[in-house]
């Protein structure tokens, strides 16, 4: 148990108080602020991409500087690493003590998003309860957070700040705490592609669900006659529209089903009005199609992800959140393979064409998208991959970034330096940052009140600053 | 801007909702009201904050109150506290009252058509007429134990090398056919073996693989069948030794040498998925707490280490294939012996250093005292470390109730009590006759326990599990009898909007997302009553705006179709037969009651027998066409009813 400043004191007492009294002030007060401040046009999104598997940050943004670079190498026995001679170190803002970095070669658009300011690398950041160093872990005065290495528990931890099984994430968290900037709250929320995440779910604010390919239709069998007979339409009807289950896998199944009924009509019109929007490139010609084009259906959900922005003002909002998944990032064999022949491409590819379709929108300087990852990889290869590790990387693109910047420090790439640890297994790298300071530098810029950041954000104020600049 | 009511409720509600949650829960970290398992533990002494999350918790009934339930097996019984971030989520409370101490034996003979068919919904792929006609004449258990002693039918993988290649031509090997699914449907939906089919798949959701296309899914649809009446430990052994894991977690080949370490990836979830879970478990699935009331983990990093140098050694007898294939499409002339066997050796460059994992050691085996040539003793030794390491899964006291409690939530009810999760778990530790793991044995309580059989033994509140996409159209298909007319029954086709012919993106058979299956065991939504209940509904997880969207998209095509999801050429075109309902089919109440018999057996079905009648009843006359479509009426509004959609 940590001690309690008198700041978080006042801040319990200040809470509790406003619950006491049956008065709902604080909220009240933060969304009166947060609507006097929304104008038209002042419309924000924050699009989460996913990375599902734990993205490998040593083959994602390569150590390049020589001695850096033959040390990565060396880990990484059994792997193929691009050749120094095939990477463009990128330009640094901030001296990283004589340390460079490279995008892989096939992130050859993230590359140049990141040298044209549009696109920040966020390094070394992790599920963090309190910071870290290599020697505390080895006495045991602070542990390791229980969901490091376990899939599901660190997917919860960097979209719910929970374990497992948590039920809310902060991308909902937000939008409940944003809800007065939208009329209605119906598509505050969207999810496209096959996984969901608790990321999408506030207590007030529910995830709906866009289809990649652009369907929205209502429940088959409601509009019109039904195999010849309206009796049999009005009855389906009044089927989904009962009142009166008692067992709760029946009410949450008709919800399911009124849900799509009060929404398929809205959003049905947007993907009506935006057919030909950012039409996805169909040159055969082009690199690497059809893995990055036609086949890409990451690059599919991103354009579903525009169609809704565009469609704003059908569907009410003026603050709104996204999430993707894409999948396939648990690299234990064959990794720089399934890196280069399919992973990369795509998610260079998705980068690419997010941008440029926004900036053709003219909202480049609203949407910001976002990469998570579970965790990064393990240091050392296990033969033709890596395992579970712990700090990894991310990438923040958008016109409002303050890109064209590495945000955390690149480490010397040695399994008994200060920057890994190795206790119970291969080494791992230390993150420097925590995961809440980077969404909380995001949920910040949608809009959140900074009163509210640490309740989203549960640990946030144990670290400095709580946040970091990139936005 | 439309404010319309709905909007208005939403602006008002919602915000009220959510700042409830933010502040118990802003309160409840900086008071340092934790949830540690499920106690709650105030750290710091201050009633009046105490008592106010207390009442608020109570009056709202909110979500908020209680966890969601992870992924784990476990449940819980202490009353539930606020949830924090960066603690254990509180998992469920028991859904169900406990039954009575003594519950009351089950009548081993169905009362009535609708018990008969509500049991065979749990136990098979859907309850046709001649499957309630059998249970009524022999009764739940012979009905079982003639399933047990059913001769196995056709393998996958012949159905995929011969029947289907005969019958589709060179089209069926065309890679975007859906050939490997054409084979799982037309199984599930015709053949009579339906326990070990559905027990089949039910164990693919515990051991998951989903790689690729090609022969891997045939290999796993039969792995998963041959064992489905088996024991776990010889599951774990198949599972273990199967080239389709070690692609689908990369132990292939892995090594504990040349400078590299081994993959963990397969120690790790043998542990959290195939066997005893992440956190140590009573007997009856509950979470075992320390004097600080927080849940134990069962194993340590260290332990995942440790178990992957056991894990090492492994490929196939040719050695070179990387894939985890066994040649199915490159040996058709059944030649290669990795075909037939499709198993992996152990070779010697397996790890020989010490290993611990889970209190056991093994002691390094000192290569250079041996004489040369002695690769046959590290073999050995390698496949001696590889059963300890099982034996010490299979032996674990987490991995009945871990078990039992996934098996439970795959047949019957996604919330079962600690009493019932204990009794499929006893029959797991021993079978009456001193086995342990004994599938048959496991299945039967399952099946017969009490709380599966008596309406008495449920809370009909929570009772039931929701159907998962592929399990409705399963049913669909197979009380519609759909087929080709040469005795296949395809999954659909491509072309189609509707995923190729799966009702959704979310479910195709194989070909889970990832070893995390479609759906977690301890999913629960995060609004609606199920969450205000502390309620798991695993099934839920893919069960949202476009999976409810494309299955009544999918049921009205296909009724319209009659039987074919859409176009995709004549050969995988399914037609339906509706020769089991046509003989009802002018007159609505019994019409109505044998559709609401096959597919809502068990739900209350007043409300909806009533809208089915009235609807039934708008469609006159007795032509074949007017027939038909009061079948495809009374089958449509059931399809959609939650009556259907949450099996009971």
């Amino acid at each position: 148990m940590h001690m309690l400043n008198s700041a978080q004191l006042s801040r319990r007492n200040f809470l509790g108080g406003a619950a006491l009294l049956g008065g709902f002030s604080p909220l009240a007060l933060q969304m009166a602020a947060t609507a006097a401040n929304a104008q038209a046009g002042d419309y924000r999104a924050l699009v989460c991409l996913y990375l599902d598997g734990g993205l490998d940050h040593f083959h994602t943004l390569i150590p390049y500087d020589q001695t850096n670079y033959s040390a990565i190498v060396a880990q990484r026995s059994g792997i193929k690493m691009p050749a120094r001679s095939a990477l463009t170190p990128l330009s640094l803002r901030t001296s990283q003590g004589g340390r460079q970095a490279a995008f892989h070669p096939l992130l050859g658009q993230a590359r140049q998003l990141y040298e044209q300011g549009k696109l920040a690398v966020i390094y070394g950041h992790g599920t963090l309860d309190e910071p870290v160093t290599r020697s505390a872990i080895e006495a045991n005065s602070i542990k390791q957070p229980s969901a490091v290495g376990s899939h599901n528990d660190s997917n919860a931890a960097i979209h719910t700040f929970g374990l497992e099984g948590a039920r809310y994430g902060w991308g909902g968290l937000a939008m409940d705490s944003l809800q007065s900037s939208n009329s209605d709250n119906v598509f505050a929320s969207i999810g496209v592609g096959a996984l969901n995440n608790p990321f999408s779910d506030g207590v007030a604010v529910q995830m709906t669900k866009a289809d990649t390919w652009g369907r929205a239709v209502n429940i088959e069998g409601l509009d019109g006659a039904l195999f010849g007979s309206s009796v049999a339409s009005a009855e389906l009807n009044a089927i989904l529209k009962r009142a009166d289950m008692t067992n709760a896998l029946d009410k949450d199944y008709l919800g399911v089903n009124q849900r799509v009924m009060s929404s398929y009509k809205r959003l049905g019109d947007a993907f009506a009005a935006t057919q030909s929007l950012a039409p996805i490139p169909t040159d055969t010609t082009l690199p690497n199609y059809p893995v990055a084009w036609r086949d890409n259906d990451v690059v599919a959900a991103v354009r579903t992800v525009l169609r809704c922005i565009a469609s704003r003002t059908t569907l009410n909002v003026n603050r709104q959140v996204f999430f993707i998944n894409m999948r396939n990032f648990d690299t234990h064999g064959n990794m720089a393979a399934d890196l280069e022949n399919n992973n990369f491409l795509r998610l260079d590819a998705a980068l690419g064409y997010f941008y440029k379709s926004l900036a053709a929108m003219g909202l480049e300087n609203n949407v910001t998208l976002f990469t998570t990852s579970e965790f990064g990889r393990s240091l050392k290869s296990n033969g033709d991959g890596t395992d579970h590790g712990w700090g990894g990387v991310s990438m923040v693109l958008g016109g409002a970034v303050k890109g064209g910047d590495i945000y955390g420090n690149l480490v010397d790439v040695n399994p008994s330096g200060p920057s890994f640890v190795a206790k119970n297994g291969p080494p791992i790298s230390i993150p420097t940052i925590s995961n809440q300071q980077y969404c909380a530098t995001l949920a910040s810029w949608l809009g959140v009140s900074n009163s509210l950041l640490p309740t989203i954000f549960p640990n946030l104020n144990r670290f400095s600053p709580t946040k970091l600049g990139f936005l | 801007m439309p404010t319309g009511h709905s909007n208005l409720t939403i602006n008002i509600v919602g915000p009220l909702i959510a700042l409830i949650y933010l502040l118990l829960r802003a309160h409840a970290e900086k008071s340092g009201i934790a949830n540690n398992g499920g106690s709650r533990v105030i750290f710091v002494s201050n009633p009046p904050n105490k008592l106010r999350v207390a009442v608020l918790c109570l009056s709202v009934g909110l979500s908020a109150c209680g966890g969601g339930g992870g992924g784990d097996a476990g449940t819980q019984t202490s009353t539930q506290g606020a949830s924090i971030g960066g603690q254990p989520p509180s998992p469920p409370p028991p859904a169900s009252p406990s039954p009575p101490a003594s519950p009351s034996p089950t009548a081993d003979k169905p009362a009535t058509r609708v018990e008969a068919a509500r049991f065979l919904n749990q136990a098979t792929f859907g309850a046709t007429g001649a499957d309630i006609d059998r249970v009524m004449a022999l009764g739940y258990s012979a009905w079982i134990d003639e399933q047990f002693a059913m001769a196995r039918g056709r393998t996958h993988r012949d159905w995929y090398l011969e029947d289907g290649s005969k019958s589709n031509g060179p089209e069926y090997f065309d890679p975007n056919s859906d050939r490997e699914s054409a084979a799982w449907f037309t199984r599930v939906t015709r053949e009579p073996d339906q326990l070990r089919l559905r027990m089949a798949w039910a164990l693919s959701q515990i051991f998951v693989t989903n790689t690729g296309g090609g022969e891997n899914k045939p290999i796993w649809m039969d792995l998963t069948a041959d064992n489905a009446f088996g024991t776990y430990r010889n599951m774990l052994q198949k599972v273990t030794f199967s080239p389709v894991m070690g692609n689908m977690l990369s132990y292939l080949w892995n090594q504990d040498n040349n400078g590299a370490v081994p993959d963990q990836n397969y120690a790790r979830e043998i542990m959290q998925l195939f066997s005893i879970g992440l956190w140590q478990l009573n007997q009856d699935g509950t979470f075992k707490l320390d004097s600080a009331g927080k849940r134990i983990p069962t194993y340590s990093q260290a332990d995942v280490v440790g178990l992957s140098s056991v894990f090492t050694g492994l490929a196939l007898s040719s050695g070179g294939d990387r894939q985890g294939t066994c040649g199915f499409e490159k040996r058709v002339s059944q030649v290669d012996p990795d075909f037939n066997a499709c198993e992996l050796s152990v070779w010697p460059w397996t790890s020989t250093k010490a290993k611990s994992f889970l209190g056991v050691s093994i002691p390094a085996l000192d290569v250079s005292k041996l004489p040369a040539n002695s690769e046959a003793v590290i073999e050995a030794q390698g496949r001696k470390n590889i059963g300890i390491a099982l034996d010490t899964l299979a032996n674990h006291t987490n991995t009945p109730p871990f078990i039992a409690r996934n098996l439970i939530q795959r047949f019957t009810t996604s919330n079962p009590s600690p009493a019932y999760v204990g009794r499929v778990a006893d029959k797991f530790v021993d079978n009456g006759n001193g086995v342990r793991g004994d599938f048959k044995a496991v299945l039967k309580q399952i099946l017969l326990d009490p709380e599966a059989r008596n309406s008495s033994q449920q809370d009909k509140a929570v009772y039931g599990k929701l159907r998962e996409p592929l399990l409705a159209q399963v049913q669909y298909n197979r009380v519609l009898r759909a087929s080709d007319g040469k005795g296949n029954v395809w999954a659909g086709s491509g072309g189609c909007k509707i995923y190729h012919g799966v009702i959704s993106e979310f479910e195709r058979p194989f070909a889970a997302p990832s070893v995390f299956n479609y759906y977690r065991p301890g999913f629960s939504p995060a609004s609606g009553e199920a969450a205000k209940r502390n309620l798991v509904v695993p099934e839920m997880q893919i069960t949202d705006t476009v999976a409810v969207m494309d299955w009544a998209t999918y049921v009205k095509q296909t009724l319209d179709r009659g039987g074919t999801g859409c176009s995709g050429g004549a050969r995988r075109q399914n037609t339906f037969d509706y020769s089991e309902l046509l003989p009802f089919a002018d007159n609505p109440a019994l019409l109505a009651d044998e559709v609401l018999l096959r597919f809502a057996a068990g739900s209350d079905t007043q409300v909806l027998r009533g809208s089915l009648i009235r609807a039934i009843e708008s469609v006159s006359g007795t032509t074949s066409s007017a027939r038909i479509n009061r079948i495809k009426i009374a089958v449509m509004l059931t399809l959609l009813s939650p009556e259907y959609r949450v099996q009971r």
